[in-house]
């Protein structure tokens, strides 16, 4: 093994870095992936609906990714959020997370899809997929 | 692995609570704090907090309520509710940004254990910027 392969640092140590926005109206789910993401070292924003997510999109914050859920009051539900997001061009990736199985709404919009209750870890690894820094370390 | 709310929440940290309609206000206010050291759990009306203090499990320190906000009852009512069934709480009551963000700046003057990052002024002018550079429609 080479010095450069030994010294190389272990999947588990990867630093997470990106903006994350959690858009979800039940408030101990949104704390809670919120609170998880955090303590991953990621920046976390919190939207209790689609309308709050909107108002935090088009503003100066920075977000490279959404986590939604689709059933929310509001003038939108996760699907008018996720079209929204895709019209307005903003450039940020999207998981849709879902108490009900993957539809055939979700599946149109062609996006990653986790259904309740999902694996913390699983969505974790899917977001640095998505964002996260290069760490195959190949040249 | 899924995860309850009560073993991500309980934590040494000293929490807070912040309670804010207003997303932009609530989210600038969470990170300001977060930024000195604190747990910060947001709420979005008093009726969302609510979940949140009847859930004795989740370990909160301070309420931080803006008082004017949609929702069945306000600030003022939820202050009264925390009196007489979570007298361990210390309430805020916030009536303006200014107040809201003053008050927030005594909070990280008191510790729990970094310095202030920032003078509160810059986060009321955070919060003016990120007011304005929402459109009307979008």
């Amino acid at each position: 093994m080479s010095d450069e392969i030994a010294s190389s640092p272990p999947l588990m140590d990867v630093v997470h870095t990106g903006n994350i926005l959690v858009v979800e109206d039940d408030v101990a789910l949104r704390f809670t992936l919120a609170e998880w993401l955090r303590g991953k070292n990621y920046t976390v924003y919190e939207a209790k609906n689609a309308d709050e997510a909107m108002t935090l999109i088009v503003s100066a914050i920075r977000i490279d990714l959404m986590v939604t859920d689709i059933d929310m009051p509001g003038t939108m539900n996760g699907f008018g959020l996720i079209d929204r997001v895709r019209q307005g061009a903003y450039g940020l990736k999207i998981i849709v997370v879902s108490g009900n199985a993957a539809s055939p709404a979700a599946k149109e919009r062609d996006v990653p899809f986790f259904r309740k209750p999902y694996n913390f870890e699983s969505l974790t690894m899917l977001i640095d997929t998505l964002i996260g820094p290069d760490i195959t370390g190949l040249p | 692995m899924t995860i309850n709310p009560s073993e991500i929440l309980q934590t040494e940290l000293q929490t807070i609570l912040v309670v804010e309609d207003e997303v932009l206000v609530r989210t600038a206010i969470a990170e300001y704090l977060r930024d000195c050291g604190y747990r910060v759990l947001e709420t979005a009306s008093a009726d969302e907090a609510l979940t949140v203090l009847e859930n004795t499990t989740i370990d909160v320190d301070v309420v931080f309520t803006d008082i004017k906000m949609p929702g069945s009852f306000d600030g003022f009512g939820l202050a009264k509710w925390i009196r007489k069934h979570r007298p361990d709480v210390h309430v805020i009551l916030t009536g303006s940004v200014e107040k809201a963000v003053h008050a927030a700046g005594d909070l990280c003057s008191e510790g729990p254990h970094l310095a202030k990052p920032y003078e509160p002024q810059q986060v009321i002018e955070w919060i003016k910027r990120l007011l304005a550079s929402v459109p009307d429609r979008y």
